[in-house]
């Protein structure tokens, strides 16, 4: 008879157990799913794209990135440019840490001799490369300097440095930092459990209007039909990383909507100091050849924004007037064959396999060039090898991407500038432009050198230019929220719809 | 003039074997007959093989075109199927059983090649090593084992990553690192084989070991041989579509099963004909190979008849 009940009782445990929901779910709960868990907490060490949207809702930074690379205040209360070189800005008063301990300007000045310290090892080190130097003028003002005059410096400042308390990390050290941060953004660290979930709690000492949401869980899912059912059916409210081809599923269910971040924007690269790409009218007809259009229609149900050049459209300082490469095989032709190629030329087109869609884009491609005469050899190679032989000059073509920022520093300066890359491509007047486009202050006069640039780069056509892709996030129709274009998912914008 | 004497006869003794050697097979194929399962597998694996040889008599269709604007289209018994694509199209709107026949050819050249290379090397080191005995047997048996502690996936991968993914390098791999087992079997065979007493008297009279091997050996070893190749073929098949699937296979965009199912595997739940077609082909092939090459390992050797 005794162990009848044992055994009964192991049976109603098993279902408890089983029954148990992972969290509460309460309408000032919310859950996001992302595809990869987070490496850590500290956001200075990590450049990774799913950990630093985690990082954001617990660390603040001095300004607001905007849609068209401007900044807003953020901790910063004003600033004003005092030179060429030089920045003061004032930071509000009464901001707090989550400890209590006070943002002051020596927590910024603190945060940037962070950053740049070698012991950090930070990735973000390059991008604050320009800036030279924090000085304190009294406890919320401080200048910030730079070695040469540098446009994109407060937007760079907004995404990259995140200010950190100084008596706590010197108090528990890097790592424990890395584990249990803290910071001054709208949310804190209620607890990390590895391998499952962030949750995080909401700061009810933040200096702006607090945030909707009591408490924000980050979960992991990396199957991405798992995500998006998960979204459908409820048990997530925010979800990233959705495929093309799931987009329909998420609109026609009801239950939630797309909103659009940041965009990825592949490109096909050329060598252009070996032959046959050495010559400029090859590289046109390889732009003539392709049908940007159909790829567009046909594998991103038109979602896609076919690009006008080397700057994406939806960049600053993209030149507008530039109309895309028609697709026009027999142009191609006579472009080769004025070139010398009466026969067509054969190529190799390289590409990483671990991108989704990348391959079916690169056959598409493929076919695409087959019609004007182009034979293309198809060279699909791992992330490594990839990589290997990029740096190593060993490609004909190759496709990569980037993300289409607002900024267009952020990647025209590290893809086309000699001193960046130059294993395929060295033009001296883009270098001048890049130049100077980094270091010409006014916003007018700067779009106007990017619009030179933009054409230029038509003209000498160092890549093909393809299309951007618009990533989205999948958001609950419970939940009101706008992604932005960095791609990170701060929840302190995210509030019930209605 | 003496050894010269001696290769003629040989011939003239091959081709006296020749007839009793056609009655053996004929025995066989009717020991066969009589195993439904077996003569179903037969009967299947030669219905495959000749429609990959001959569809190009009746079938016109390239794998290779695409038609964007036409993905995705269901195969003709569902709804917005079309009876110009039978089994409907994939993701590039190419058709699906065109790239299926034409990856056909690709499964069952690599399957049956690089069979041919491993059973060939395999039966050479195989003889030498059993035959010989002494140092020789231990250099090739060591070899053997270096071979059988490597994992297989991890060789072949690594290889093909070095030299390029192409049909030839291909099978060279595939045939390579499966030598072993051949060459174990046969060895173990010759091993018993060399002690009976026609092949000492043979030995005896100063017949060379050549015609020794080929003559004496030889033929009283190779039926475990054709049964273990049989079988071996399904093995590759499958080994050729796991690399296939892994991106390692044939360079794309040639067509092969592994390569329609890791290309199909983003789409398994909007297209599930994407994936479940080319699993269907691979799937029917290692069957019917399988039940032929049961039905031989019983046909030959009467032993295992009542296993």
């Amino acid at each position: 008879m005794k162990k009848q009940y044992l055994s009964i009782l192991i049976g109603i445990l098993l279902c408890l157990m089983m029954a148990s929901p992972g969290f509460a779910r309460d309408a000032k709960t919310l859950i996001v799913i992302q595809e990869s868990e987070v490496v850590g907490l500290d956001l200075m060490r990590s450049s990774l794209q799913n950990t630093m949207s985690v990082c954001y809702n617990i660390h603040d930074t001095l300004f607001h990135p905007q849609e068209d690379a401007s900044v807003k205040p953020a901790l910063a209360e004003k600033w004003e440019q005092i030179s060429d070189l030089a920045w003061r800005i004032t930071l509000r008063k009464g901001i707090k840490f989550h400890n209590g301990e006070p943002v002051n300007a020596q927590a910024v000045k603190f945060s940037f001799d962070r950053i740049k310290s070698p012991e950090i090892k930070s990735p973000h080190k390059g991008k604050l490369s320009a800036f030279s130097e924090i000085v304190v003028i009294d406890d919320l003002t401080f200048e910030i300097k730079t070695t040469n005059s540098f446009a994109p410096g407060l937007y760079m400042l907004a995404i990259y440095l995140p200010i950190v308390p100084p008596d706590y990390i010197k108090e528990v050290g890097d790592t424990k930092f890395n584990t249990d941060p803290i910071g001054c953004g709208p949310y804190k660290l209620e607890k990390w459990i590895r391998g499952d979930s962030v949750i995080l709690e909401r700061f009810e000492g933040y200096y702006a209007s607090k945030p909707y949401y009591e408490k924000v869980v980050f979960k992991t899912v990396p199957e991405a039909s798992a995500r998006v059912a998960a979204l459908i059916t409820e048990e997530a409210d925010v979800v990233s990383g959705i495929p093309v081809h799931k987009r329909k599923s998420i609109e026609e269910s009801g239950k939630a909507y797309l909103t659009s971040q940041m965009g990825v924007m592949p490109y096909i690269g050329l060598n252009t100091y070996e032959p046959p790409f050495d010559d400029v009218r090859v590289r046109q007809a390889i732009n003539h050849a392709i049908d940007r259009e159909l790829i567009n229609k046909a594998l991103f149900d038109g979602k896609a924004i076919i690009c006008n050049g080397a700057i994406s459209p939806r960049t600053f300082g993209s030149a507008p007037d530039l109309k895309p490469y028609a697709f026009d095989p027999e142009k191609a032709k006579a472009l080769l064959t004025e070139a010398g190629h009466p026969n067509g030329i054969e190529v190799r087109l390289a590409y990483p396999t671990y991108m989704s869609q990348i391959q079916e884009q690169a056959e598409a491609i493929g076919a695409n060039l087959a019609k004007a005469g182009i034979k293309v050899t198809l060279e699909p190679f791992e992330r490594a090898v990839m990589w290997e032989r990029y740096k190593g000059k060993k490609h004909q073509m190759y496709i990569y991407w980037w993300d289409d920022a607002p900024e267009p520093d952020r990647y025209m300066y590290s893809l086309f500038h000699s001193e960046s890359r130059d294993y395929y491509y060295k033009n001296k007047s883009a270098d001048m432009l890049l130049d100077l486009g980094r270091t010409i202050l006014d916003r007018t006069d700067r779009a106007k050198v990017y619009n030179k640039l933009d054409h230029v780069l038509y003209e000498d056509c160092p890549w093909a230019y393809l299309y951007v892709i618009p990533e989205v996030f999948g958001v609950s129709n419970k939940v009101a929220y706008k992604g932005d274009r960095d791609g990170f998912l701060n929840m302190y914008w995210a509030k019930p719809k209605n | 003039m003496k050894s010269k004497d001696s290769k003629s006869k040989l011939i003239d003794d091959m081709f006296e074997d020749f007839l009793p050697n056609i009655h053996r097979a004929f025995e066989v194929l009717k020991d066969i007959l009589k195993r439904p399962s077996a003569m179903a597998g037969g009967i299947l694996l030669l219905l495959i093989l000749l429609t990959s040889v001959l569809f190009p008599l009746v079938f016109h269709i390239n794998p290779l075109d695409q038609d964007l604007m036409a993905r995705f289209s269901p195969p003709v018994w569902q709804d917005g199927g079309t009876w110009k694509h039978i089994l409907g199209t994939d993701n590039l709107g190419r058709d699906i059983l065109s790239r299926l026949l034409y990856g056909s050819r690709v499964s069952l050249l690599v399957g049956f090649s690089a069979v041919l290379v491993a059973s060939v090397a395999g039966i050479f080191l195989g003889l030498v090593s059993g035959y010989y005995g002494g140092k020789i047997d231990h250099f090739i048996m060591r070899i053997a084992d270096v071979f059988m502690a490597y994992p297989f996936m991890l060789l072949t991968i690594s290889v093909i990553a070095v030299l390029g993914p192409s049909i030839f390098n291909l099978i060279i791999v595939l045939g390579i690192s499966d030598w072993v087992t051949y060459a174990r079997t046969i060895r173990g065979s010759v091993l018993s084989i060399k002690t009976k007493e026609f092949v000492e008297a043979s030995r005896a009279i100063g017949t060379p070991d050549l015609i020794i091997i080929l003559r004496h050996v030889l033929p009283n070893v190779i039926s475990p041989l054709i049964v273990l190749a049989t079988l071996r073929v399904a093995n590759i098949i499958i080994w050729e579509s796991g690399l296939s699937f892994l991106g390692m296979g044939t360079p794309p965009p040639m067509p092969t099963w592994g390569r329609m199912l890791s290309e199909g595997r983003e789409y398994i739940t909007d297209a599930w004909w994407l994936v479940t077609i080319p699993g269907l082909a691979i799937m029917m092939t290692i069957l019917s190979i399988n039940l032929l090459g049961d039905g031989l390992r019983d046909a030959l050797d009467p032993r295992l008849k009542n296993l």
